[in-house]
């Protein structure tokens, strides 16, 4: 199985930990409160190689979108493999701030695999009433594709394109890692607990087969 | 009807919220503006203790009470970076506090390592400790990492107000005060200072031979002798009102012939006005089979120790860790001294006993023979020492994680509750499917009861390693929330074939399971030990009553365990 860091950044109230919440449990809350510090929750994908089925997991860190917890930045997208920046589309700051998060991790993060992935949430408000809506899909999509990001919009609410926008990133991530491996020729096992690994194989006298066992 | 004044309220309210730890007395500073500000803030801010790992919450232990922790993420399975998230923004949150409530600080504690990212960590502990020093009342500020002291240190010194202090080195800065409120001194040798002179001055050295009632002489490097130190020390400065001695007896390892223990004696006996001492903590290090030095000074020492209350004895080993033969010779030792105390059947009300067995349990003649004698040996002795209110033995189960038997009966033939009958045969299947790797065989090996329980004792005793300078100070300290996750340490692995169920979470069902396992000792000492009330062993902490009122079982006990 193959673990990859992720994590959610984006102004405050913009959805981030509902989007996690839709992912990772399937449901949706409509009085959450806000995220204090940072929230860590684990969620798989599975996706498909030569039709082989491979697992991926996602350690995911919901992070506080408050101004306060501004100077934990740097610590939550240290050592990470992807960013979600969610925006809210019926907020126009949002955007922006946003914009700003990009910025920082192309700017901070040493990471040219870095896969950064541009949410805009909340798109059930304007199904009924699409004057809600303050930031155009266009303006988005366009700068997203002018800074070489993954973009889509979604809804936690509704669980509208919230399973793809992950199952996207663990495939480009499973590609990134495959690449790796093969210039690398390093070994693509899991390296949970700090590990070196060690491919320990059993004794045949343990052997759960054998009649001693 | 009785009427209180509000002088009595407050009166009682200062008492009791001794007994409140840091979430009652937020608690409490929301139930009115006077306690807020009379109880509840003063006794929050007093002591600080900055730890990586939060501490164990239980109830009625008490052991959390009296000073507020600022520690990281509360989770089983945490990485490095997690924890330190909540840390570092629980240690902004509490500088940014500075100007409202920092004066009621006292005390500050922090432990070391507690950033796994020591770049981002490293600053902000800095910044914290730039603004505890210009404190006017600070009392105490103890940092374990040494090298972030070491930076401190000067500006340590120059606090008036310092009730504790640490010294790296002997020299006394024009500047600093003659501290006339220190009564509480550890002096940290390394082999650098024993090369530099005393640089003190006589106020500084009066107020060490007529203050200081509380003395820490700690030694970090290994090739030191007690000796040198004592002979440095008595050059210049005598402690003739400590009362509180803790020291580290080395016998350097390179030194190869018996160290002259009647010499550190009278050293000693001049140092320190021994007939004074009341509480002593000793720790040993002397592993040549033939040497005689801590039985000859344990020998030479006992009878002067007419004051003594509090005494614990410990063991540190470099090489031969778990030999059996020197683990015997150090219960002999410290058994001799016992008892030849001046009055040992009442003047003992605190002892702690501390071995030093290897991290993996496989030792020298560890059989089961063996053990029964060593068990014999301290049945015969602690009964004589009946006094003991307090018994501290922190490194209990690594002790018995050398007997393959006993520890085999842990996991197969131990306690029969529902709760270990659930989780011992899941600790079975560990074994059957981890190795580990053997550095005396040089290949992957099964991991067995001994190895396993050599791990799981370590852990526990990692609970209050890093908060602790006196082992007799096991009680003051609130244990953390330390986890294994049942990999790791000697290369620990399952094998590929595996699918491992193993990590952090099973760790507190099976300390669950060892607690049961000690019922059994504890049954037998609080027979030994009418008037022990409390006891610590491998952090297991028990609360001990005159009679029997906690259920067990279906049974009623004279003791509960802080995982009952």
């Amino acid at each position: 199985m193959l673990q990859f860091k992720l994590v959610l950044l984006g102004d405050s109230s913009v959805g981030k930990s509902s989007i996690v919440n839709r992912f990772v449990k399937d449901s949706f809350d409509e009085f959450r409160e806000s995220t204090i510090g940072a929230a860590f929750l684990s969620q798989t994908v599975t996706i498909k190689d030569d039709d082989q089925d491979v697992t991926v997991k996602f350690e995911i860190w919901d992070t506080a979108g408050q101004e306060r917890y501004k100077s934990l930045a740097p610590m939550y997208y240290r050592n990470s493999n992807a960013a979600l920046v969610v925006y809210d589309i019926t907020q126009a700051d949002s955007l922006e701030k946003a914009q700003s998060w990009v910025h920082e991790l192309k700017n901070k993060v040493d990471d040219n695999n870095l896969v950064i992935y541009l949410v805009g949430n909340k798109v059930d408000l304007t199904k009924d009433d699409e004057e809600k809506r303050v930031v155009d899909r266009d303006v988005a999509e366009k700068y997203a594709q002018e800074n070489g990001l993954l973009f889509n919009e979604v809804s936690a609410k509704t669980g509208e394109g919230i399973q793809q926008i992950f199952q996207t990133i663990g495939e480009n991530l499973y590609e990134v890692r495959k690449k790796e491996n093969t210039t690398n020729n390093s070994n693509m096992a899991n390296r949970a607990h700090g590990q070196v690994d060690i491919q320990l194989p059993r004794p045949s006298t343990n052997d759960s087969t054998s009649c001693c066992s | 009807m009785i009427k209180f004044t509000n002088e009595d309220l407050f009166a009682v309210w200062s008492n009791v919220s001794y007994f409140l730890n840091q979430n009652d007395l937020r608690n409490l500073a929301l139930v009115s503006k006077q306690l807020s500000n009379e109880v509840a803030l003063p006794n929050l801010w007093k002591k600080i203790h900055i730890t990586k790992n939060p501490v164990i919450r239980k109830d009625q232990f008490y052991l959390d009470c009296g000073t507020s922790y600022i520690s990281g993420y509360r989770a089983a399975i945490k990485s490095g970076d997690q924890n330190d998230i909540f840390l570092y923004d629980r240690l902004e949150r509490l500088i940014s506090a500075n100007k409202l409530y920092f004066y009621h600080i006292k005390e500050v504690i922090i432990d070391e390592g507690i950033f796994s990212n020591i770049t981002d960590g490293i600053p902000l502990i800095e910044k914290l400790l730039s603004q505890l020093v210009e404190l006017p009342d600070i009392q105490k500020i103890s940092v374990h990492d040494h090298k972030i002291y070491a930076r401190y240190h000067d500006d340590i010194q120059r606090i008036p107000s310092l009730k504790y202090l640490e010294m790296l080195n002997l020299k006394c800065l024009p500047e600093m005060t003659d501290m006339k409120q220190l009564t509480d001194l550890k002096i940290t040798f390394s082999s650098e200072m024993l090369k530099t002179k005393f640089i003190f001055s006589d106020k500084f050295t009066n107020t060490l031979t007529n203050r200081v009632k509380r003395l820490n002489i700690s030694i970090i490097d290994s090739h030191i002798s007690l000796l040198d130190i004592l002979l440095l020390l008595n050059e210049r400065v005598s402690f003739q009102n400590t009362t509180s001695l803790k020291f580290d007896f080395v016998h350097p390892y390179q030194d190869e012939e018996n160290i002259p223990s009647e010499q550190i004696f009278d050293l000693c006996n001049q140092l320190f006005q021994l007939s004074k001492i009341q509480k002593l903590e000793m720790n040993f290090c002397c592993q040549l089979g033939h040497c005689e030095c801590m039985e000859e000074f344990l020998e030479l020492l006992a009878p002067n120790m007419t004051s003594l209350r509090c005494i614990s004895l410990g063991e540190s080993l470099y090489q031969n860790k778990g030999d059996n033969l020197l683990a015997e010779k150090f219960d002999s030792a410290i058994g001799k001294f016992l008892l030849n105390l001046p009055d040992y059947t009442s003047q003992i009300k605190e002892l702690c006993i501390r071995h030093d067995p290897p991290l993996n349990g496989l030792g020298n003649d560890t059989v089961e023979g063996n053990y029964y004698r060593r068990r014999r040996f301290y049945e015969e002795i602690l009964p004589e020492l009946r006094s003991i209110e307090k018994l501290i033995v922190p490194r209990m189960l690594q002790s018995i994680s050398l007997y393959e038997i006993i520890v085999c009966d842990l996991l197969w033939n131990g306690c029969t509750c529902s709760h270990c009958k659930k989780y011992l045969q899941l600790f079975d299947e560990y074994l059957m499917n981890h190795q580990y790797y053997s550095q005396n065989t040089g290949s992957y090996e099964d991991v067995i009861p001994p190895v396993m329980f050599g791990y799981v004792g370590d852990i526990l005793s990692q609970r209050n390693r890093d908060g602790l300078d006196w082992d007799l100070d096991a009680f003051k300290v609130n244990p953390v929330e330390v986890f294994w996750n049942f990999h790791g340490y000697e290369q620990v692995h399952h094998f590929s074939n595996y699918e491992c169920i193993f990590n952090e979470n099973l760790f507190e069902p099976l300390s669950v399971c060892v607690s049961h396992f000690f019922n059994g000792y504890m049954d037998h000492l609080v027979g030994f030990l009418p008037n022990m009330k409390l006891a610590m062993l491998s952090n297991f902490y028990y609360t001990v009553s005159e009679t029997p009122q906690y259920p067990f079982n279906e049974k009623m006990r004279r003791y509960k365990c802080i995982y009952d």
